[in-house]
Protein backbone atom coordinates (compact mmCIF):
# COMPACT_ATOMS: atom_id res chain seq x y z
CA UNK A 1 0.00 0.00 0.00
CA UNK A 2 1.24 3.42 -1.03
CA UNK A 3 0.89 5.68 1.55
CA UNK A 4 0.33 9.27 1.03
CA UNK A 5 2.79 11.84 3.25
CA UNK A 6 -0.23 13.58 5.21
CA UNK A 7 -1.43 10.37 5.99
CA UNK A 8 2.33 9.13 6.85
CA UNK A 9 2.46 11.90 9.33
CA UNK A 10 -1.27 10.92 10.97
CA UNK A 11 0.08 7.38 11.56
CA UNK A 12 3.19 8.76 13.14
CA UNK A 13 1.54 11.18 15.34
CA UNK A 14 -0.65 7.68 16.69
CA UNK A 15 2.66 6.28 17.09
CA UNK A 16 3.95 8.73 19.32
CA UNK A 17 0.80 8.56 21.77
CA UNK A 18 1.21 4.87 21.77
CA UNK A 19 4.55 5.28 22.55
CA UNK A 20 4.38 7.98 25.80
CA UNK A 21 1.28 5.43 26.57
CA UNK A 22 3.55 2.63 26.50
CA UNK A 23 6.48 4.44 28.87
CA UNK A 24 3.76 5.43 31.36
CA UNK A 25 4.48 2.12 32.49
CA UNK A 26 2.91 -0.66 33.47
CA UNK A 27 1.01 -1.13 30.57
CA UNK A 28 1.82 -3.02 27.99
CA UNK A 29 0.45 -1.77 25.08
CA UNK A 30 1.78 -4.21 22.71
CA UNK A 31 1.46 -3.21 19.51
CA UNK A 32 1.78 -6.23 17.33
CA UNK A 33 4.94 -8.42 16.94
CA UNK A 34 6.78 -7.93 13.83
CA UNK A 35 4.92 -4.87 12.77
CA UNK A 36 7.66 -2.95 10.86
CA UNK A 37 5.64 -1.42 7.52
CA UNK A 38 4.03 1.55 9.16
CA UNK A 39 0.33 0.80 8.24
CA UNK A 40 0.62 -2.74 10.00
CA UNK A 41 2.26 -0.37 13.27
CA UNK A 42 -1.00 1.42 12.99
CA UNK A 43 -3.41 -1.40 12.52
CA UNK A 44 -1.36 -3.58 15.63
CA UNK A 45 -2.01 -0.16 17.67
CA UNK A 46 -5.33 0.09 16.85
CA UNK A 47 -5.96 -3.86 17.21
CA UNK A 48 -3.85 -3.58 20.46
CA UNK A 49 -6.03 -0.88 21.80
CA UNK A 50 -8.99 -2.77 21.35
CA UNK A 51 -7.95 -5.58 22.79
CA UNK A 52 -5.85 -4.46 25.84
CA UNK A 53 -7.80 -0.98 26.81
CA UNK A 54 -10.97 -3.36 27.37
CA UNK A 55 -9.08 -5.73 29.22
CA UNK A 56 -5.72 -5.54 30.79
CA UNK A 57 -5.18 -1.93 30.88
CA UNK A 58 -9.01 -1.34 32.32
CA UNK A 59 -7.86 -3.79 35.13
CA UNK A 60 -4.35 -1.84 35.94
CA UNK A 61 -6.15 1.45 35.88
CA UNK A 62 -8.80 0.47 38.11
CA UNK A 63 -6.18 -0.93 40.52
CA UNK A 64 -3.70 1.77 40.14
CA UNK A 65 -6.36 4.37 40.75
CA UNK A 66 -6.15 3.37 44.24
CA UNK A 67 -2.97 4.92 44.69
CA UNK A 68 -0.84 8.17 45.12
CA UNK A 69 -1.10 8.21 40.92
CA UNK A 70 -4.69 8.19 40.49
CA UNK A 71 -3.84 11.22 38.46
CA UNK A 72 -1.55 9.85 35.56
CA UNK A 73 -4.24 6.87 35.37
CA UNK A 74 -7.06 9.07 35.53
CA UNK A 75 -5.82 10.62 32.56
CA UNK A 76 -5.30 7.62 30.68
CA UNK A 77 -8.79 6.30 31.91
CA UNK A 78 -11.01 9.53 31.05
CA UNK A 79 -8.97 10.62 27.56
CA UNK A 80 -6.19 8.27 25.91
CA UNK A 81 -7.77 5.14 26.15
CA UNK A 82 -11.02 6.29 24.99
CA UNK A 83 -9.37 7.67 21.99
CA UNK A 84 -7.27 4.67 21.33
CA UNK A 85 -10.35 2.75 21.61
CA UNK A 86 -12.68 4.99 19.19
CA UNK A 87 -9.64 5.03 16.52
CA UNK A 88 -10.04 0.98 17.32
CA UNK A 89 -13.50 0.83 16.59
CA UNK A 90 -13.14 2.89 13.52
CA UNK A 91 -15.39 5.94 15.28
CA UNK A 92 -12.54 7.96 15.02
CA UNK A 93 -10.26 8.11 12.06
CA UNK A 94 -6.22 8.71 12.20
CA UNK A 95 -6.84 10.69 9.30
CA UNK A 96 -8.88 13.45 10.90
CA UNK A 97 -6.69 16.29 11.85
CA UNK A 98 -8.79 16.61 15.22
CA UNK A 99 -8.29 13.17 16.25
CA UNK A 100 -4.28 13.70 15.30
CA UNK A 101 -4.46 16.72 17.13
CA UNK A 102 -6.12 15.43 20.52
CA UNK A 103 -3.71 12.35 19.67
CA UNK A 104 -1.07 14.89 19.98
CA UNK A 105 -2.14 16.52 23.35
CA UNK A 106 -2.75 13.34 24.82
CA UNK A 107 1.08 12.38 24.46
CA UNK A 108 2.18 16.17 25.68
CA UNK A 109 -0.50 15.28 28.80
CA UNK A 110 1.62 12.70 29.34
CA UNK A 111 4.92 13.47 29.14
CA UNK A 112 4.33 16.15 31.23
CA UNK A 113 2.72 14.65 33.80
CA UNK A 114 6.08 12.73 34.31
CA UNK A 115 8.35 15.62 34.32
CA UNK A 116 5.77 17.07 37.17
CA UNK A 117 5.94 13.67 38.92
CA UNK A 118 10.02 13.65 39.21
CA UNK A 119 9.64 17.33 40.72
CA UNK A 120 6.40 17.58 42.95
CA UNK A 121 8.68 18.55 45.41
CA UNK A 122 9.04 21.87 43.29
CA UNK A 123 6.66 24.66 44.19
CA UNK A 124 7.25 26.52 41.11
CA UNK A 125 7.47 23.32 39.29
CA UNK A 126 3.05 23.09 40.64
CA UNK A 127 2.60 26.84 39.84
CA UNK A 128 4.18 26.37 36.55
CA UNK A 129 1.85 23.74 36.04
CA UNK A 130 -1.09 25.99 36.93
CA UNK A 131 -0.77 28.33 34.04
CA UNK A 132 0.33 25.45 31.65
CA UNK A 133 -3.15 23.39 32.40
CA UNK A 134 -4.75 26.79 30.96
CA UNK A 135 -2.56 27.06 27.92
CA UNK A 136 -3.90 23.16 27.14
CA UNK A 137 -7.56 23.76 27.93
CA UNK A 138 -7.44 26.70 25.15
CA UNK A 139 -6.04 24.05 23.05
CA UNK A 140 -1.78 24.16 22.75
CA UNK A 141 0.44 21.36 23.13
CA UNK A 142 2.49 22.42 26.23
CA UNK A 143 6.16 20.24 26.44
CA UNK A 144 7.66 20.74 30.08
CA UNK A 145 11.13 19.66 30.98
CA UNK A 146 13.29 20.84 34.11
CA UNK A 147 17.12 20.46 34.49
CA UNK A 148 19.64 21.00 37.48
CA UNK A 149 19.95 21.80 40.92
CA UNK A 150 17.57 24.13 41.48
CA UNK A 151 17.21 26.72 44.73
CA UNK A 152 13.23 27.39 45.04
CA UNK A 153 12.91 31.35 44.78
CA UNK A 154 10.84 32.69 48.15
CA UNK A 155 7.30 33.24 46.96
CA UNK A 156 7.01 36.66 45.67
CA UNK A 157 9.88 35.49 43.02
CA UNK A 158 7.97 32.46 42.21
CA UNK A 159 5.01 34.84 41.53
CA UNK A 160 6.90 37.06 39.66
CA UNK A 161 8.65 34.29 37.58
CA UNK A 162 5.49 32.64 36.21
CA UNK A 163 3.62 36.70 35.59
CA UNK A 164 6.14 37.18 33.19
CA UNK A 165 5.94 33.76 31.15
CA UNK A 166 2.21 33.65 31.20
CA UNK A 167 1.17 36.11 28.56
CA UNK A 168 3.54 34.22 26.16
CA UNK A 169 2.52 30.81 26.79
CA UNK A 170 -1.51 31.95 27.28
CA UNK A 171 -0.82 32.62 23.85
CA UNK A 172 0.32 30.15 22.45
CA UNK A 173 -1.65 28.39 19.15
CA UNK A 174 -1.00 24.86 19.40
CA UNK A 175 2.25 24.45 20.79
CA UNK A 176 4.68 25.72 23.74
CA UNK A 177 7.88 24.57 25.32
CA UNK A 178 8.15 25.64 29.07
CA UNK A 179 11.58 24.51 30.96
CA UNK A 180 12.95 25.53 34.02
CA UNK A 181 16.72 24.90 34.57
CA UNK A 182 19.31 26.24 37.29
CA UNK A 183 21.25 29.40 36.85
CA UNK A 184 24.19 30.06 39.59
CA UNK A 185 22.50 30.62 42.45
CA UNK A 186 19.41 31.51 40.54
CA UNK A 187 17.05 29.45 38.35
CA UNK A 188 16.06 30.37 34.84
CA UNK A 189 11.80 29.89 33.32
CA UNK A 190 11.66 29.85 29.32
CA UNK A 191 8.93 29.78 27.74
CA UNK A 192 8.79 29.08 23.73
CA UNK A 193 5.28 29.70 22.11
CA UNK A 194 3.94 29.14 18.86
CA UNK A 195 3.01 32.66 18.04
CA UNK A 196 4.76 36.42 16.67
CA UNK A 197 6.15 38.24 19.13
CA UNK A 198 3.68 41.20 17.88
CA UNK A 199 0.49 39.15 19.41
CA UNK A 200 1.96 38.94 22.95
CA UNK A 201 0.98 41.15 25.25
CA UNK A 202 3.98 41.61 27.64
CA UNK A 203 3.44 42.83 31.11
CA UNK A 204 6.52 44.42 32.81
CA UNK A 205 4.57 44.34 36.14
CA UNK A 206 7.00 40.91 37.28
CA UNK A 207 10.02 42.52 36.04
CA UNK A 208 9.21 46.00 37.23
CA UNK A 209 8.73 44.35 40.47
CA UNK A 210 12.56 43.14 41.86
CA UNK A 211 15.38 44.09 41.00
CA UNK A 212 16.38 39.93 41.16
CA UNK A 213 14.07 39.50 38.26
CA UNK A 214 15.83 39.59 34.65
CA UNK A 215 13.68 39.13 31.54
CA UNK A 216 15.11 38.83 28.00
CA UNK A 217 12.49 38.55 24.70
CA UNK A 218 13.07 36.62 21.55
CA UNK A 219 10.77 37.15 18.81
CA UNK A 220 10.61 36.38 15.28
CA UNK A 221 7.59 36.14 13.03
CA UNK A 222 6.02 32.96 13.95
CA UNK A 223 8.17 32.40 17.36
CA UNK A 224 8.22 34.17 20.67
CA UNK A 225 10.63 33.00 23.32
CA UNK A 226 10.55 34.46 27.00
CA UNK A 227 13.34 34.01 29.66
CA UNK A 228 12.90 34.66 32.80
CA UNK A 229 15.47 34.88 35.55
CA UNK A 230 15.58 34.67 39.19
CA UNK A 231 19.01 35.65 40.74
CA UNK A 232 18.94 36.40 44.47
CA UNK A 233 20.91 39.56 45.75
CA UNK A 234 23.82 38.59 47.46
CA UNK A 235 22.69 39.69 51.57
CA UNK B 1 26.56 3.78 0.46
CA UNK B 2 24.44 1.64 2.55
CA UNK B 3 21.51 2.67 4.70
CA UNK B 4 22.18 3.07 8.41
CA UNK B 5 21.40 0.01 10.96
CA UNK B 6 20.24 -0.39 14.01
CA UNK B 7 19.36 -2.75 17.02
CA UNK B 8 17.05 -1.94 19.54
CA UNK B 9 17.02 -3.40 22.81
CA UNK B 10 13.97 -2.51 24.75
CA UNK B 11 11.36 -4.25 26.37
CA UNK B 12 8.24 -2.62 25.40
CA UNK B 13 6.84 -3.89 22.17
CA UNK B 14 5.04 -0.68 21.37
CA UNK B 15 8.92 1.27 21.67
CA UNK B 16 10.26 -0.97 19.80
CA UNK B 17 7.53 -0.76 16.99
CA UNK B 18 7.34 3.09 16.72
CA UNK B 19 10.65 3.35 16.72
CA UNK B 20 10.48 0.64 13.50
CA UNK B 21 8.16 3.68 12.27
CA UNK B 22 9.96 6.55 12.55
CA UNK B 23 13.23 4.52 11.19
CA UNK B 24 11.10 3.30 8.40
CA UNK B 25 9.88 6.89 7.55
CA UNK B 26 13.09 8.46 8.12
CA UNK B 27 14.98 10.13 5.36
CA UNK B 28 16.85 8.44 4.58
CA UNK B 29 15.77 5.23 5.90
CA UNK B 30 17.37 3.69 8.87
CA UNK B 31 16.75 -0.71 9.15
CA UNK B 32 16.20 -2.02 12.09
CA UNK B 33 17.76 -5.44 12.23
CA UNK B 34 16.87 -6.50 15.40
CA UNK B 35 14.90 -5.84 18.48
CA UNK B 36 14.36 -7.23 21.83
CA UNK B 37 14.29 -6.75 25.87
CA UNK B 38 17.88 -8.56 26.45
CA UNK B 39 20.87 -6.61 25.77
CA UNK B 40 22.30 -10.03 24.14
CA UNK B 41 20.19 -9.31 20.76
CA UNK B 42 22.86 -6.75 20.28
CA UNK B 43 25.28 -9.33 20.26
CA UNK B 44 24.19 -12.39 18.61
CA UNK B 45 22.42 -12.87 15.53
CA UNK B 46 21.30 -9.71 13.35
CA UNK B 47 21.98 -7.23 15.76
CA UNK B 48 25.75 -7.98 16.03
CA UNK B 49 26.15 -6.21 12.86
CA UNK B 50 24.49 -3.06 13.14
CA UNK B 51 25.89 0.10 13.36
CA UNK B 52 24.33 1.31 16.51
CA UNK B 53 22.76 -0.01 19.29
CA UNK B 54 19.25 1.79 20.77
CA UNK B 55 19.71 0.72 24.31
CA UNK B 56 16.53 1.54 26.98
CA UNK B 57 17.94 2.33 30.14
CA UNK B 58 15.74 0.32 32.67
CA UNK B 59 16.34 1.46 36.20
CA UNK B 60 14.95 -1.06 37.37
CA UNK B 61 17.50 -3.65 36.52
CA UNK B 62 19.49 -0.80 37.97
CA UNK B 63 23.46 -1.12 37.88
CA UNK B 64 22.92 -3.95 35.25
CA UNK B 65 21.60 -1.33 33.01
CA UNK B 66 24.84 0.87 33.21
CA UNK B 67 27.28 -2.57 33.32
CA UNK B 68 25.55 -3.74 30.04
CA UNK B 69 26.25 -0.28 28.28
CA UNK B 70 29.61 -0.29 29.51
CA UNK B 71 30.43 -3.68 27.75
CA UNK B 72 28.55 -2.66 24.67
CA UNK B 73 30.92 0.49 24.46
CA UNK B 74 33.71 -1.58 25.34
CA UNK B 75 33.25 -3.60 22.56
CA UNK B 76 33.47 -0.45 20.28
CA UNK B 77 29.44 -0.37 19.49
CA UNK B 78 27.84 2.75 19.01
CA UNK B 79 25.72 3.20 21.81
CA UNK B 80 22.17 5.52 21.50
CA UNK B 81 20.72 5.52 25.24
CA UNK B 82 17.07 5.80 24.93
CA UNK B 83 15.53 6.10 28.01
CA UNK B 84 12.54 7.12 29.99
CA UNK B 85 15.20 8.60 32.59
CA UNK B 86 16.01 12.63 32.07
CA UNK B 87 18.20 13.20 35.85
CA UNK B 88 21.36 14.33 35.64
CA UNK B 89 23.64 11.53 37.30
CA UNK B 90 21.81 9.10 35.13
CA UNK B 91 22.98 11.20 32.29
CA UNK B 92 25.90 12.30 32.69
CA UNK B 93 27.04 8.34 34.12
CA UNK B 94 25.94 7.36 30.16
CA UNK B 95 28.38 10.16 28.89
CA UNK B 96 31.20 8.72 31.23
CA UNK B 97 30.59 5.16 29.71
CA UNK B 98 31.01 6.22 26.31
CA UNK B 99 27.68 6.48 24.85
CA UNK B 100 26.95 8.39 21.68
CA UNK B 101 24.44 10.29 22.81
CA UNK B 102 21.36 10.18 25.46
CA UNK B 103 18.05 11.21 24.60
CA UNK B 104 15.20 11.17 26.58
CA UNK B 105 11.57 9.51 25.33
CA UNK B 106 9.87 12.40 25.84
CA UNK B 107 12.07 13.97 23.14
CA UNK B 108 10.56 11.67 20.20
CA UNK B 109 11.33 11.23 16.56
CA UNK B 110 11.93 14.76 15.79
CA UNK B 111 15.75 13.80 17.77
CA UNK B 112 16.00 10.44 17.74
CA UNK B 113 16.10 10.10 13.97
CA UNK B 114 18.99 12.90 13.72
CA UNK B 115 20.69 11.12 16.69
CA UNK B 116 20.76 7.95 14.45
CA UNK B 117 22.26 9.53 11.39
CA UNK B 118 24.74 11.93 13.56
CA UNK B 119 26.21 8.88 15.59
CA UNK B 120 26.59 6.55 12.34
CA UNK B 121 28.99 8.79 11.04
CA UNK B 122 30.72 9.78 14.50
CA UNK B 123 29.49 13.09 15.06
CA UNK B 124 27.87 14.85 17.95
CA UNK B 125 24.20 14.69 18.92
CA UNK B 126 22.83 17.09 21.30
CA UNK B 127 19.54 16.90 22.20
CA UNK B 128 18.21 19.60 23.99
CA UNK B 129 17.59 17.37 27.23
CA UNK B 130 21.41 16.27 26.90
CA UNK B 131 22.46 20.14 26.27
CA UNK B 132 20.58 21.47 29.71
CA UNK B 133 21.79 18.48 31.67
CA UNK B 134 25.67 19.66 30.41
CA UNK B 135 24.61 23.35 31.42
CA UNK B 136 24.19 22.48 34.55
CA UNK B 137 26.87 19.84 35.44
CA UNK B 138 28.18 20.78 38.85
CA UNK B 139 30.61 18.07 39.60
CA UNK B 140 34.17 18.69 40.45
CA UNK B 141 35.75 16.85 37.42
CA UNK B 142 33.22 18.19 35.10
CA UNK B 143 34.48 19.57 31.96
CA UNK B 144 35.50 23.25 31.89
CA UNK B 145 33.29 25.40 29.83
CA UNK B 146 33.54 29.11 28.67
CA UNK B 147 30.66 31.67 29.29
CA UNK B 148 29.43 31.62 25.66
CA UNK B 149 29.19 27.79 25.62
CA UNK B 150 26.41 27.31 28.82
CA UNK B 151 24.76 30.25 27.79
CA UNK B 152 24.36 28.46 24.18
CA UNK B 153 23.55 25.38 26.25
CA UNK B 154 20.98 26.37 28.19
CA UNK B 155 19.13 28.58 25.53
CA UNK B 156 19.45 25.56 23.41
CA UNK B 157 17.72 23.67 26.38
CA UNK B 158 15.21 26.14 26.72
CA UNK B 159 14.15 27.09 23.07
CA UNK B 160 14.73 23.38 21.21
CA UNK B 161 15.31 25.93 18.23
CA UNK B 162 18.88 26.36 16.63
CA UNK B 163 17.41 29.38 14.64
CA UNK B 164 16.12 31.00 17.78
CA UNK B 165 19.16 30.62 19.91
CA UNK B 166 21.00 32.14 16.99
CA UNK B 167 18.60 35.35 16.63
CA UNK B 168 19.32 35.89 20.25
CA UNK B 169 23.02 35.90 20.13
CA UNK B 170 23.54 37.43 16.91
CA UNK B 171 25.29 34.34 15.75
CA UNK B 172 24.59 31.75 12.68
CA UNK B 173 22.93 28.43 13.21
CA UNK B 174 26.62 27.13 12.00
CA UNK B 175 28.43 28.54 14.90
CA UNK B 176 25.30 27.77 17.60
CA UNK B 177 26.47 24.10 16.43
CA UNK B 178 29.86 24.45 16.37
CA UNK B 179 29.92 25.21 20.05
CA UNK B 180 27.04 22.67 20.74
CA UNK B 181 29.27 20.13 19.24
CA UNK B 182 32.64 21.55 21.01
CA UNK B 183 30.50 20.91 24.23
CA UNK B 184 30.38 17.09 23.90
CA UNK B 185 34.17 17.12 22.36
CA UNK B 186 34.99 18.38 25.93
CA UNK B 187 32.80 15.21 27.40
CA UNK B 188 33.93 12.78 25.37
CA UNK B 189 37.56 13.93 26.26
CA UNK B 190 36.67 13.22 30.17
CA UNK B 191 35.94 9.94 31.80
CA UNK B 192 36.58 6.66 30.64
CA UNK B 193 38.46 6.07 26.84
CA UNK B 194 36.52 4.15 24.40
CA UNK B 195 37.04 3.88 20.92
CA UNK B 196 33.51 5.26 20.12
CA UNK B 197 34.70 8.62 21.82
CA UNK B 198 38.38 8.59 20.06
CA UNK B 199 36.15 8.34 16.59
CA UNK B 200 33.84 11.22 17.82
CA UNK B 201 36.97 13.42 18.47
CA UNK B 202 39.13 12.49 15.28
CA UNK B 203 35.90 13.13 13.73
CA UNK B 204 35.72 16.76 14.96
CA UNK B 205 39.52 17.59 14.70
CA UNK B 206 38.60 16.35 10.64
CA UNK B 207 35.68 18.38 10.76
CA UNK B 208 37.30 21.46 11.75
CA UNK B 209 34.64 21.38 14.60
CA UNK B 210 37.41 22.12 17.34
CA UNK B 211 41.32 22.17 17.24
CA UNK B 212 43.97 20.64 19.64
CA UNK B 213 44.17 23.75 21.70
CA UNK B 214 40.59 23.17 22.43
CA UNK B 215 40.88 20.45 24.20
Amino acid sequence: MQLGFAHRLDLLTLVDLVVVVAVTGGFQLAVGAGGAALDRVADAAIEAARRQATTVTTEEVARQLHDDREERYGRLRDSVLPLLRGIGEGTLSPADPDVQRRAALEAARLRRLFAEESDVADPLVVELGSVVDLAEQRGAEVRFSATGQRPVPPPAARAALVDVIAPALLAARRSARVTLSAAGAGVLVGVVADVGVADVEMTDAGAAASPEISTVVVGTEQQTWVEVRWTPSAS
Amino acid sequence: MDPVSIVIVDDHPAIVDGVRAWCAAADPPIVVVGAGREPSVAVCGAGAAADIVVFDLQLETGVLSFHAVGRLVAAGRRVVVYSQAADDATVLRCLELGVSTYLTKAEGREHLIPALHAAARDLPYVSPALGGVMAGDRRADRPVLSDREREVLLAWFESDSKNLVATRFGLSVKTIDTYIARVRIKYAEVGRPASTKAALVARALQDGLVDLDDL
